[in-house]
This record gives C-alpha cells, sequence and structure tokens, in this order.
C-alpha cells in the first residue's frame, strides 16, 4: 500500500487506513476511540476552505479531520 | 440511596434523558462536548429515591480529552449501583465499543439504545452476546425513559436480594466481537443518508457563504426588526398597564414619600425596564438554539475550520465562540473541550467580544434613538464589527500565546428534526436565567443606585431634585473627566457604565434611573434625547457609548468564570486589557466621527499595540512558556 498526499486525493473516493504506530499517541489513542482502525475504508467525502479539513465516512459515520491526519493516515485503496 | 451513572459517547443523548429522567433543564444539544461536567439530581421512583448522574461524553475508558478525564475519574472514584450506557442506534458498532469495555471491567451495566427509529438491530442476540439487558428508548419521552426507570428498579432488586452471589468477571462473555459486528452489520441504518443529501447542498463551496449569512441576517431581521419590535411593544404595554396599577395602589398607601419613590422608581421602575427586553431575548436564543439542535453548527465549525486555523483557533473553538453569544460565563467552561491548553486560553480571551445577549438591551435602546428605521443592520453592523475586531486579536494572541495547533477532529452529528419542546424549553432556561437575575442582582444594585442617586453625603434625602449634591454624583464626577476623552464624559452615562461591569442588564436600569424615568421605554428614549437630562446622547456619543458596552470588560460572572478556569492573572487580564481596549477603540472612533485626523488613529494603534504586548509579555514571562506539552497540561 503506497501512502498518498491529499493534493492527489480526489472527493467521492474511498481509501484506506494505513498502520498508524509511529504517529502521535494521542492521535491514534483518539482515532481508535472514534472507530479508526488500521485496513478501514476511508471515504472522502468534502473538503472546506483553504482545504485544511476535510468531511470523512468511516464505519458510516461523517467525521470533520484535519488536512495533517488525513495526510497521516490514508493509503491508496486498491 | 441508589446511584446511578448516565455514560456514553459524545452527542447521544445523555442529558437528554438526564433531563428527562430528573425533570430538569440542563442544556443539551446536536455537538458533542456540551456537557463539561459531572451533574447530578435525584429521583424517585416507585418508593424508591435516585441519584442520577450525568458524565462528560467518552469514547472510551482510556480517553484523552479534559472531559473523557473528567468522566473516567467520576466512574472509577464514585460508588455506583447501575451503570446506564447510552448508545445511539444509528452508530451502534462505535457506540459498543465502550460497552465492551465498561462490561469487562465489571460495571453493572444497562444498555439504553437512543434513537431507534431508523436502526433496527437484534437486541435479543446482542443481549445475550453481552449479558447484560438492553433497553430500547427514546430519551426524550416520558413514556419511554419510564421503561428504563422499570429496568434499572428490577436490576438494583435483584442485586439486593443476590447479595451473597458472586457477580463473576464478564471478560469471558464477550467470546466474539466478530459476532456482535456481524449482527450490527445486518441491520438496516438509513439515517446519515438523507443527512449527506442535504450536505451536499449546505457544504457546497459556493453555497455555504451565502446559505450562512442569509441565515444570520434572518435572525437579525425578525429579532430587532419589525416582528421583534412588535412583540416586544405587546409585551411592554402589558407590563407596563401591570406596574402601574401596582404604582398607583402604592400611592394610595399612607406610607413616607421616600418609601414610595424607592418601591415605584428604585425596584418597579428598574424592573420593567429590563424585563421590556425579554422578548427579543427569547427569539434570539429560540435561533440559536434551533440551529445548534439541527446539527447545522457542526457544518459551520467544519467549514470555518481553514479559516479559523488562520488566527490560530480551530473549528471547535467556534461553538465556544458561539455559545459566548448567550452568555460568556458558560462560554468559558465550554472551552473545557478544547484538549490543548493554550488554545482553550486563546478561545477564552476572544470571548468577551462575543456580544452575550446581556447588551441586546443596551443596543436597541441606543440604537433606536437615532437610528430608529434600520435599528437591526445598526445592530447586525455591530456584530460584525466585534467579529472583525476578535479576529484582529486572535492573530495578534496566535503570535504570543503560540503552541502546535490543536488536532481537529469532530464528529458530525446527523441532520435533526428540531424538536420545538426541547429548544423552548432551552429557551425558557436562558429566560429564566435571566429573571433570577433580575430578582437578585438588579434588583439589589438598583436599589443601592437609588439611595445614592436620591440621598446626599450627608444622607439628607434630595426628592429626585438636585441630582448634583448626590453620593453617586459625588463619586462619578471624579471619574467623568476621564471618560470625557472619549465623548462620553456626563456623570450619569459614567455612573450606568460603571454598573454595566456588575451586570450589563444594569446599564439600561442605570441611565433610566439616572433620568428619573419608571420602566417606560418610550419615556427612557425621550429622556436619552433631551438635553437637560443628566443622561443626553447625540448621535455621536451614542455610536460611541455602543462600542464602548461592545467591547468593555466583561461582567463580574464572566471574569469569575476565566478566575476559575485559567486563573487570577488571566481574569485581571481580561478585565484590564478589554477596558483598555475599548477605551482605545472609542477614543479613536469618537476623533473619526468628530474629525477625522490620522494623528490620533496612528497614536491609537500604537497605544493598543504596547497594551497588549506589555501585558501579554507580563503574563509570559510568568506562565505561558508552556507549549501545551508539558506534564502540567497533560494532567489537565
Amino acid at each position: 500500500m503506497t501512502k498518498i498526499k491529499l493534493s492527489e486525493c480526489k472527493t467521492n473516493k474511498t481509501y484506506l487506513v494505513c498502520d498508524l504506530k509511529e504517529e502521535n499517541k494521542e492521535i491514534i489513542l483518539q482515532l481508535k476511540n472514534l472507530g479508526f482502525s488500521v485496513g478501514e475504508k476511508v471515504e472522502l467525502i468534502k473538503s472546506n476552505y483553504r482545504k485544511k479539513s476535510f468531511l470523512v465516512k468511516v464505519m458510516g459515520i461523517n467525521y470533520a479531520m484535519d488536512k495533517s491526519i488525513c495526510d497521516k493516515i490514508l493509503v491508496k485503496y486498491e | 440511596m441508589n446511584n446511578v451513572i448516565l455514560v456514553g459517547n459524545p452527542n447521544v443523548g445523555k442529558t437528554t434523558l438526564y433531563n428527562t429522567m430528573t425533570k430538569s433543564n440542563e442544556k443539551a444539544s446536536n455537538w458533542h462536548g456540551v456537557t463539561v461536567d459531572a451533574k447530578s439530581k435525584k429521583y424517585n421512583y416507585k418508593n424508591k429515591e435516585y441519584t442520577v448522574t450525568d458524565l462528560p461524553g467518552m469514547y472510551s475508558l482510556s480517553g484523552y480529552s479534559n472531559e473523557e478525564k473528567i468522566a473516567n475519574k467520576y466512574l472509577f472514584e464514585h460508588k455506583n449501583d447501575v451503570i446506564v450506557n447510552i448508545c445511539d442506534a444509528n452508530n451502534l458498532k462505535r457506540n459498543l465499543l465502550l460497552t465492551i469495555e465498561l462490561v469487562k471491567n465489571c460495571f453493572n451495566v444497562i444498555l439504553a439504545v437512543n434513537m431507534c427509529k431508523e436502526a433496527k438491530y437484534d437486541y435479543a442476540s446482542l443481549a445475550k452476546i453481552f449479558g447484560i439487558k438492553i433497553v430500547e428508548i427514546d430519551a426524550r419521552k416520558k413514556k419511554s425513559v419510564n421503561v428504563l426507570k422499570d429496568v434499572i428498579y428490577e436490576n438494583i432488586n435483584y442485586r439486593n436480594l443476590n447479595k451473597n452471589v458472586l457477580f463473576l468477571n464478564n471478560k469471558e462473555k464477550i467470546v466474539n466481537l466478530n459476532t456482535v459486528f456481524s449482527i450490527l452489520d445486518n441491520s438496516i441504518n438509513s439515517c446519515y443518508k438523507k443527512s449527506d443529501k442535504i450536505d451536499k447542498i449546505v457544504l457546497n463551496k459556493f453555497l455555504f457563504l451565502p446559505i450562512f449569512l442569509i441565515i444570520l441576517f434572518s435572525i437579525f431581521y425578525i429579532t430587532f426588526g419589525e416582528v421583534g419590535s412588535f412583540i416586544s411593544g405587546c409585551f411592554g404595554f402589558v407590563f407596563e398597564k401591570i406596574f402601574w396599577c401596582i404604582e398607583f395602589f402604592i400611592t394610595k398607601l399612607n406610607i413616607a414619600h421616600p418609601i414610595k419613590m424607592f418601591i415605584t422608581e428604585g425596584i418597579l421602575g428598574a424592573i420593567l425596564t429590563v424585563v421590556n427586553f425579554v422578548p427579543q431575548i427569547v427569539l434570539l436564543m429560540f435561533f440559536i438554539n434551533l440551529l445548534e439542535d439541527t446539527g447545522y453548527m457542526s457544518r459551520v465549525a467544519f467549514m470555518f475550520d481553514g479559516v479559523l486555523k488562520k488566527v490560530g483557533l480551530t473549528g471547535k473553538s467556534l461553538f465556544s465562540i458561539l455559545m459566548g453569544y448567550g452568555c460568556t460565563a458558560s462560554a468559558v467552561m465550554t472551552t473545557r473541550n478544547l484538549e490543548n491548553k493554550n488554545l482553550r486560553k486563546r478561545t477564552a480571551l476572544l470571548l468577551p467580544f462575543a456580544s452575550c445577549t446581556a447588551k441586546l438591551p443596551v443596543f436597541l435602546v441606543i440604537a433606536s434613538l437615532f437610528f430608529e428605521s434600520y435599528k437591526y443592520l445598526f445592530v447586525f453592523l455591530l456584530y460584525i464589527f466585534a467579529i472583525l475586531i476578535s479576529v484582529i486579536f486572535a492573530c495578534i494572541y496566535k503570535k504570543f500565546i503560540p503552541d502546535k495547533s490543536d488536532v481537529f477532529i469532530l464528529e458530525m452529528p446527523k441532520y435533526r428534526m428540531c424538536n420545538l419542546k426541547k429548544i423552548s424549553m432551552d429557551t425558557l432556561a436562558v429566560i429564566k436565567d435571566f429573571l433570577i437575575k433580575v430578582g437578585t442582582m438588579i434588583l439589589l444594585f438598583s436599589s443601592i443606585v437609588w439611595v445614592l442617586q436620591n440621598f446626599s453625603i450627608g444622607f439628607k434625602y434630595l426628592a429626585g431634585e438636585n441630582f448634583n449634591q448626590s453620593i453617586l454624583h459625588f463619586f462619578a464626577s471624579k471619574i467623568s473627566p476621564i471618560f470625557g476623552v472619549i465623548g462620553l464624559g456626563q456623570v450619569g452615562i459614567v455612573s450606568a457604565l460603571l454598573l454595566g461591569i456588575v451586570a450589563k442588564e444594569m446599564v439600561v436600569v442605570g441611565l433610566a434611573m439616572m433620568n428619573g424615568v419608571g420602566g417606560s421605554i418610550v419615556a427612557l428614549k425621550e429622556s436619552l434625547l433631551a438635553t437637560t437630562s443628566v443622561c443626553s446622547f447625540t448621535p455621536v456619543s451614542s455610536i460611541v457609548f455602543l462600542v464602548f458596552i461592545l467591547l468593555y470588560s466583561p461582567c463580574i460572572s464572566a471574569i469569575s468564570a476565566i478566575k476559575n478556569e485559567f486563573g487570577r492573572k488571566t481574569a485581571l487580564y481580561v478585565f484590564v486589557v478589554q477596558f483598555l481596549i475599548s477605551f482605545v477603540i472609542c477614543f479613536t472612533v469618537y476623533r473619526l466621527l468628530i474629525n477625522v485626523n490620522f494623528i490620533y488613529v496612528l497614536l491609537s494603534i500604537i497605544v493598543v499595540d504596547i497594551i497588549i504586548g506589555f501585558m501579554l509579555k507580563l503574563m509570559k514571562k510568568k506562565k505561558l512558556r508552556c507549549l501545551g506539552n508539558c506534564n502540567a497540561c497533560r494532567k489537565i
């Protein structure tokens, strides 16, 4: 699986959550609590003004999320 | 006494259930993190007394946000007979992760599944797997909540009757999580589909801003325009007649003149002056609650997150700022939602710029003196002006209180049909608080003001004449030269502004009392236009006065909330700096209005810079070196 940059991302497409091991522990804990786990499908729905945050759908629930986090956790779904 | 604790993910309806169970009216809304502290209340059911505790939302027992830590601590440190785990049927898969942890930790759990209309599951199978009772509820309906109360009653009775039975660790009961998830995957869940369709329009980049501005402007137009003025006029007319009858009755009584005047002017007049504005406060709070309840506010937070990041805030800060338009003191409390300490402080420092409802009466009276026909537009512009100033200060605070920016992850609630009963109850709660304030603090201070205004230094009754000899005039005249610099040097205006530090509602009461008019708003407006009055306004002084009210130090309750959350120094900083900021901005506005001289403007900008830089440097030396990742911050 290859990590992607959000500049390459397109909305209304599905991506995958990658291995979160090496990132900030607190963020990982928060993401895990919200139901994000490795291999989980993430649908990128919309971006906001200045493309600083994205609206994503995980396990059928919508979340608004920082671009920086999306950058770290999303990989291409092949 | 039986202790019942309500736990669950954020925004699943814990506070709504708590309100229905205990007949309370705690603030509940369609976004996460409205509840930031544990709240308890008692209720009786089938001759037994229960204490219910509503905890802030938590995703797991190892959560790291401030409210999750508060909930965890409470859960493990307080006695509990039953834990009611509330789950949102629409997000059951994720909600059950907390249930599993609770069961593993041997808590006596009852699972209450809320909002079951659109998602149907095989609850019998789930109950078997977890080994706990599952109840489908509608947290807003008493009948449905009584079913839950029955289950709690039976559960506690069963436990009491079987005290000698050892309740085994439930860990082994959850043998296969996949079984749980397969039950959930096979069920129907369609609620987000509708929300997604609405979001396609609402979150469209080209449509979002026009929709948002139309909504805001409509709220202002209805509240302060013809509709609001008409309702307010009818309300005021009825109350004026009631108070006139009471006044007539009192004048017929054989009591001393000062006492008569004290009751009619000092008490009845003061109450009527403030009560006149209840309809407009009701309308504004009703619309704010309506937007919160539908789930629209979370979308606003998401769309503005990028813009807010530019000024050092996040989308989550917007919730606290919006709460600030209701009451600054409670908005300060909601900053607990923000994980990062410096972000919390930056957000709290900006809250006094969000104009609270208590300032509304002042805006309406003063704006209508010279700008009656487009009053609502004038008030709207005042709010926009406050937002612009707060943006400037957000940039300054970003520079002086830096940190690594807070991570923005926000669950987007689905759109809900607004529950008019709930919204009305929330609005009534605001009015109740307002009226309690009128009945206590405002009554006390208006009585004190009346005494200070009607008695001389030698404590001789002045009978409403010779205000120049009064105690109030003596003290206010010492300070008035300072306010004279910004064109507000009249002793009466200075007194009203000082009263506003106690509570902003007191400003209008103060103005009415200084001019010796009772509760009639028409009479108050006429007196404020008469040049012979103790307080009178010109178009220029009215604008400067409104800007000063908009920006100056928040009331005692807000300062005390800041002190509790951030310490004495920050509270003192807010009080002093807000006062100085408003003074300097008013000086600029005043000078610009009477004589456009750019030297004054330049001087004002330099003075503001020096004040803020100096104050922040003072604070920074002592405490603000932390970047939000020290041990002290993590402990919060």
